[in-house]
């Protein structure tokens, strides 16, 4: 069984939402547009393809016409038409 | 709002060329920069947009990756302050207009009346203007309490009102006094014909029945009386009441001139364009067009301002004269007539109406519609003993 770090634990049992501790957050609206919060870093961009640091793993982001409309620290917005999501340890 | 507050803070659109760029995307998140817009041109390009005070940031971070910037547009801030420095009427303009802006919203310029029902717009602010509050009108210097007392003197048919001031928008909010329902009435008094007719059914709740089914009855006649005679004791007064239902024929007319006058709605209008500045000042005025002897003015008036949001003391007043045609009101009033009293009996009729029929007569320059109708209703009408 996995180990939860402490924050965390001490996070469920206070009931704070997850990305207030920094774990990582996706909202999708449609296939049309997707918010990335506390991600770890881009590990690839493509028209195709969004790569990201997700947690302990990454993600993966796959579709036509993906553009980063915006980035700053914390937050990402992808645009575009999201076909598939993958996770990988 | 946010993307019109980066702009005027100014913003840099540029080009990134160098191998791995999620490598500099990963350095600029860990920097803070916000970086937006972006586009992949091929593998070693990227497009961006960012601010221009972070733009010496990622030069730095570019130059520490291995990457080539190239700046490709500047927009808003400096620019725009280099260009209204160069332009200077127009930053004059800018700053008249703000201030005109500014000072107008200490005026009234537009009103908007909420809750009339049976009081038109024009009487409450007609009254209004009574009070001191017109178009113009300093808002602060409104007194709530004076205008609402001197409202309801002028306005007996008001029970509340209030002006609430946004901006350079009144609204007035008004609440109309209501009837007071008829109480019960415990006078003594007859049951009467309202109308003449042949009674078909009587039902006495209270009283002395002097007509039965079969009477022709004509009107004003008593059909149950108030007063109750007695063996023993001296005539009893009370309240009649009963339904008496009877068939009766009905006879409405209405008349109206052979010869009308109607607005013609193509052709030969003249129009009058007036711009008002603040209450009076007429400051354009002309009449392009020829003066028509028979006609009506209507009057259409734009405020320059956003509904809802504001109104500057500037009006296009546009008065469209449009002539007036005589025409034959036989042509196409008399179906108009004939609903109006066809809807004038059922508004009078107390029961139903069995049959109708009308007749168009023209007499003396007058267009004569009559209705006959056949009712079966109830003619009961209370009259009230005279002391």
């Amino acid at each position: 069984m996995k180990h939860l770090p402490l924050v965390q634990k001490l996070g469920e049992k206070l009931e704070l939402p997850g990305e207030a501790l920094g774990e990582p957050k996706l909202s999708i609206w449609g296939d049309r547009l997707a918010l990335l919060e506390n991600h770890g870093g881009i590990l690839h961009w493509s028209d195709e393809l969004l790569a990201l640091r997700w947690g302990g793993g990454s993600l993966l982001l796959h579709g036509a016409d993906l553009r980063i409309r915006a980035m700053d620290g914390a937050v990402l917005l992808l645009s575009g038409t999201l076909t598939k999501l993958e996770w990988k340890e | 709002m946010l993307h019109l507050w980066e702009r005027i803070r100014g913003l840099a659109r540029v080009e990134l060329r160098g191998a791995e760029p999620e490598r500099l995307l990963e350095r600029s998140r860990l920097e803070g920069l916000t970086l937006r817009h972006l586009e992949s041109l091929d593998a070693c390009t990227l497009r961006a947009e960012l601010r221009q005070e972070e733009l010496p940031a990622l030069e730095r971070l570019a130059r520490g990756c291995g990457f080539s910037l190239e700046l490709l547009s500047l927009r808003g801030g400096r620019q725009t302050g280099r260009l209204l420095r160069r332009r200077r009427v127009l930053l004059l303009s800018l700053l008249l207009m703000g201030a005109v802006l500014a000072a107008s919203q200490l005026f009234v310029w537009q009103f908007r009346v909420l809750g009339c029902e049976r009081l038109s717009r024009g009487q409450v602010l007609r009254a209004l203007a009574d009070c001191g509050v017109e178009a113009g009108t300093f808002a602060p210097g409104i007194r709530q309490e004076e205008v609402r007392s001197r409202m309801l003197t002028l306005l007996p048919e008001l029970e509340w009102m209030t002006v609430n001031v946004s901006g350079s928008r009144a609204t007035v909010l008004v609440r109309e006094r209501r009837e007071t329902p008829e109480l019960r009435r415990t006078a003594p008094a007859d049951i009467v014909a309202a109308r003449p007719g042949i009674i078909r059914s009587c039902t006495v709740l209270e009283g002395l029945a002097l007509a039965e089914p079969g009477d022709a009855v004509l009107e004003g006649e008593i059909l149950v009386s108030g007063s109750v005679e007695s063996l023993s004791q001296p005539p009893r007064q009370l309240r009649a009441m009963a339904e008496i239902r009877a068939e009766t024929w009905r006879e409405l007319i209405a008349v109206c001139p052979l010869e009308m006058l109607r607005i013609r709605e193509q052709g030969a209008v003249s129009r009058r364009f007036s711009l008002l500045l603040g209450k009076n000042l007429r400051y354009l005025d002309w009449i392009p067009g020829k003066g028509l002897d028979e006609c009506v003015t209507i009057v259409h008036e734009y405020t320059v301002g956003a509904e809802g949001l504001f109104a500057l003391p500037l009006t296009l007043r546009v008065e469209e004269r449009r002539a007036l045609l005589p025409t034959d009101a036989a042509a196409d009033r008399t179906e108009e007539m004939k609903a109006a009293l066809l809807r004038r009996l059922e508004a009078e009729t107390d029961g139903e109406i069995l049959e109708t029929g009308f007749s168009v007569g023209r007499r003396d320059g007058l267009l004569i519609v009559t209705l006959q109708a056949h009712c079966l209703e109830n003619i009961a009408q209370t009259r009230e003993y005279v002391p």
